[in-house]
């Protein structure tokens, strides 16, 4: 178990989605500290301390990067659920995405997302927009508290 | 006012018919009591003059008693009576005159008063005269046969009652004109004045009895003839009356000749006799004339009516919806062509026959019945059946039921009342709406499963747009990050494979979105404004990203009603393949864009001089992902052209190609001018059909 501040939390199901934005987040030096969870009900178990995060070290991630298909629960329960609690509803959320549903844009900014980011197909520019997005919300944006 | 003069000439012969029948029993009853109170006056009128014998008296008590009760018609008792008394006259007078050509002394005459009888000698001993008892038998007569009428109309009574009357009348004109043979037969005793004026008056009352029967009917009836008639006669006896008298007078008073007399009184009639002929011939004439007149109106109103009624059965026999007529007591009076075919029964058959035995469903007989006295009912028809449309059953000849629509109106003329209603088959429009119906069902039935395969379309596009992008990005991510890792280590063949891989997939990207493009086109709700084509066309060459080396000619170009994004999609299309296909041309590649308009339709071509296409490859050219091409000659997808086709098939256009292959292609396409959703949505719908 790490006891260092988790600075991002990733919740991604798919292996390589994962692989590849942790492998960008680090070279580009964006967030040392990255806790990837690969479906919704884990995500929510970090997020409250449940299940087998109930022992980890108190304190929220700066930002959440979320999934939105994902098998179990979606992101879109994540997000709702997030939003819904006092202590979470705070935390940055970015929905990434395979596709530009509009249906999902929607539901996403009614939920209350910080941001909506579709996820393009080729890794340069794959690379590009995580690096964009953390850059962004780690180190351009001021949170509360 | 020929009406109210006939009303008020009968209300005076009533009057009249009562009080002569009494003036006979009470003068009767005077002259008895002046018999008895031998009060002379009473007796005789005149003294000198010949009295009422006593039994004269007593028969016209009798006979005006007999009168009254016959006149009365007050049953059976009464009428018997009544006979009895008149059969009493009859008999006592035809009594007197056996006694008179018998010359036996039977005393009928001297019964009562004897003693006075005998003393009153003056002229002559007071017996009843002979004329006087032949009046009794023609008036008893009379009154007991009042109710007689014979073959042909004619009365006894009539008969009996003038002849007494004239017997009367002569005996009045002896005394007026003094002429003694005149009263009486020769040696025996005349006729007293008095009598002669009680027989007058009951002869007249005799005719009363039965105002509107017989010669009297003449002069009472309505017609003008009869208020001529009430006129002239009374005036004529009365005229003719004076002159002889006149005429007399001045004889015996010397003031003209016996023969002059004669001849001036035979003038005067002569001169009375023509005019009233000439007179009455002409009112006569002019009564036919009318009559003639009347009766031509009367045949051209009939033939008019005759004509009228040919042309409404004429148009009832032409109506495609049966009629059918009936009374207050539901017997048909009218069944026309339409009917017969309808129904299957022949108008001779159906007419005077009840209506509810011969079409009414055994189920609706009895509302029928109810309907058909409440609409009968006296204080006027009604039901909230009359007057609007209604639909229910009927029953053919066969017994099989279908369905009318009939609307039923109340006809009164007069004191009749009649239903009439027009009937029209509606089996057919019942069919066709049942059908309508099931086709209606079956419509929403098949929306339903469109909806359904349109949600699952969408979950698959879903899934397409977001299972397949993963891999893709996996396999060009992990490419690239090889590329990063190992770059050092691999030679330049082996690099360039890995560029393959992530050129690969970033093609495969490409062809994802636009195949997703190109199912969401269908789903797109359209909208419709006024697009000004040519502006349109010059923005989407001026976003073009590459430079532009060819020459672009616009024309004119029409105004249409569309989607503009859709339709400036078929733009970039078009003109991209355009300058794509054109550019090995060079400096000589050349666009022509013109359009036109055409009733409701306007027409737009894009003309290049590129390489063109082959015409046999033609149906292929507008297909999804496919090409003419290779990618190595030029770049594409292979689903612009379907996009472009999909866009202008749903503004209800239609678009073609002409290709020569090396020297250039036309690409024309047609939209309405005012747009066409509805045939576009159509079009959707059996597009998704099929």
């Amino acid at each position: 178990m790490n006891y260092q501040h988790v600075e991002i939390l990733l919740v991604e199901d798919s292996k390589g989605d994962a692989e590849m934005t942790l492998r960008t987040l680090k070279r580009r030096g964006i967030a040392n500290q990255v806790e990837w969870v690969r479906d919704g009900t884990e995500a929510l178990d970090y997020l409250f301390c449940k299940g087998q995060f109930a022992e980890r070290a108190t304190g929220h991630p700066k930002l959440v990067l979320l999934d939105l298909k994902m098998p179990k629960m979606d992101g879109l329960q994540v997000l709702k659920h997030m939003k819904l609690d006092a202590s979470t509803r705070t935390i940055p959320v970015v929905m990434m995405t395979s596709s530009r549903e509009e249906g999902d844009l929607i539901a996403s900014y009614e939920l209350g997302v910080n941001s909506f980011v579709v996820k393009p197909v080729e890794f340069d520019a794959f690379a590009e927009t995580v690096a964009q997005v953390g850059m962004y919300w780690m180190i351009a944006n001021q949170t509360p508290g | 006012m020929p009406d109210r003069s006939v009303t008020r000439k009968s209300g005076d012969l009533s009057v009249l018919r009562s009080s002569t029948a009494w003036f006979s029993v009470v003068f009767g009853l005077l002259v008895l009591i002046g018999w008895a109170f031998g009060i002379e006056s009473i007796k005789r009128v005149f003294p000198g003059m010949v009295a009422m014998n006593p039994m004269t008296s007593v028969l016209f008590v009798l006979l005006g008693v007999s009168l009254i009760g016959k006149e009365s018609q007050r049953g059976a008792r009464m009428n018997t009576l009544a006979t009895l008394l008149g059969v009493t006259v009859v008999v006592a007078a035809a009594l007197k005159i056996f006694e008179l050509l018998s010359g036996m002394h039977l005393g009928i005459d001297t019964w009562l008063f004897s003693k006075d009888l005998a003393t009153t000698l003056q002229p002559l001993p007071n017996r009843m005269a002979p004329n006087t008892a032949v009046n009794f038998v023609f008036l008893g007569s009379a009154v007991l046969f009042l109710d007689t009428t014979c073959a042909r109309g004619r009365r006894p009574s009539d008969y009996l009652a003038t002849t007494a009357a004239f017997i009367a009348l002569l005996a009045l004109l002896g005394y007026a004109y003094r002429i003694r043979s005149m009263t009486g037969l020769s040696q025996h005793i005349p006729m007293a004045l008095n009598t002669a004026v009680t027989f007058l008056i009951t002869a007249a009352g005799v005719f009363c009895a039965r105002p509107k029967l017989g010669w009297i009917g003449i002069v009472t009836g309505s017609g003008p003839g009869a208020a001529t008639a009430r006129l002239l006669l009374p005036a004529l006896v009365l005229l003719i009356i004076s002159i002889g008298w006149m005429r007399i007078y001045g004889e015996t008073a010397g003031v003209f000749s016996s023969e002059l007399g004669v001849a001036i009184y035979t003038l005067i009639i002569i001169v009375l006799c023509v005019a009233l002929s000439l007179s009455s011939a002409r009112s006569l004439d002019k009564a036919a004339v009318e009559r003639r007149q009347i009766e031509s109106q009367r045949e051209v109103a009939f033939a008019e009516i005759k004509e009228s009624d040919a042309r409404i059965r004429s148009v009832l026999d032409t109506a495609y919806d049966a009629f059918i007529s009936i009374d207050a007591n539901g017997k048909v009076i009218d069944w026309n062509a339409a009917a017969e075919k309808m129904f299957g029964r022949s108008r001779a058959e159906c007419m005077g026959q009840t209506l509810s035995g011969l079409i009414v469903p055994a189920q609706h007989r009895i509302a029928h019945e109810n309907g058909l006295s409440r609409a009968s009912s006296p204080a006027g028809p009604s039901g909230n059946f009359l007057n609007r449309r209604v639909e229910i059953t009927a029953l053919r000849r066969d017994g099989s039921e279908f369905p009318i629509q009939m609307k039923i109106w109340p006809l009164v003329i007069g004191k009749r009342r009649t239903f009439n209603a027009f009937i029209a088959d509606i089996s057919e429009q019942k069919t066709a709406e049942t059908k309508i119906q099931r086709l209606h069902l079956e419509l929403v039935a098949k929306a339903g499963q469109l909806e359904n395969t349109n949600h699952e379309l969408e979950a698959f596009s879903y899934s397409v747009s977001h299972d397949l992008r993963a891999p893709l990005r996996h396999i060009s991510g992990y490419a690239r990050m090889l590329q990063e890792d190992v770059s050092e280590k691999l030679d330049g063949e082996a690099s360039r494979y890995l560029n393959e891989i992530v050129d690969a997939a970033r093609r495969m990207g490409v062809l994802i979105d636009n195949l997703l493009a190109f199912s969401r086109l269908g789903r797109k709700a359209m909208q419709h404004t006024n697009i000004d084509m040519r502006a349109m066309v010059i923005s989407v060459l001026q976003e073009n990203p590459n430079p532009l080396v060819c020459e672009v000619h616009i024309d004119e170009l029409p105004e249409v009603s569309g989607d503009p994004q859709l339709l400036k999609q078929v733009w970039t299309n078009l003109i991209s393949n355009a300058i794509k296909y054109s550019t090995p041309r060079g400096d000589a590649a050349r666009i022509d864009i013109s359009g036109e308009s055409e009733g409701s339709i306007v027409r737009y071509s894009i003309r290049d001089n590129g390489v063109g296409f082959d015409m046999r490859y033609v149906d292929k050219l507008f297909g999804v992902f496919q090409r003419l091409h290779s990618d190595e000659e030029f770049d594409g997808s292979g689903v612009g052209l379907a996009i472009v086709e999909r866009i202008v098939s749903r503004h209800g256009g239609s678009i073609s190609a002409i290709g020569n292959l090396g020297a250039g292609a036309t690409f024309t396409f047609e939209l309405p001018v005012n747009g066409n959703p509805d045939l576009a949505n159509l079009q959707q719908i059996q597009e998704k059909e099929s």
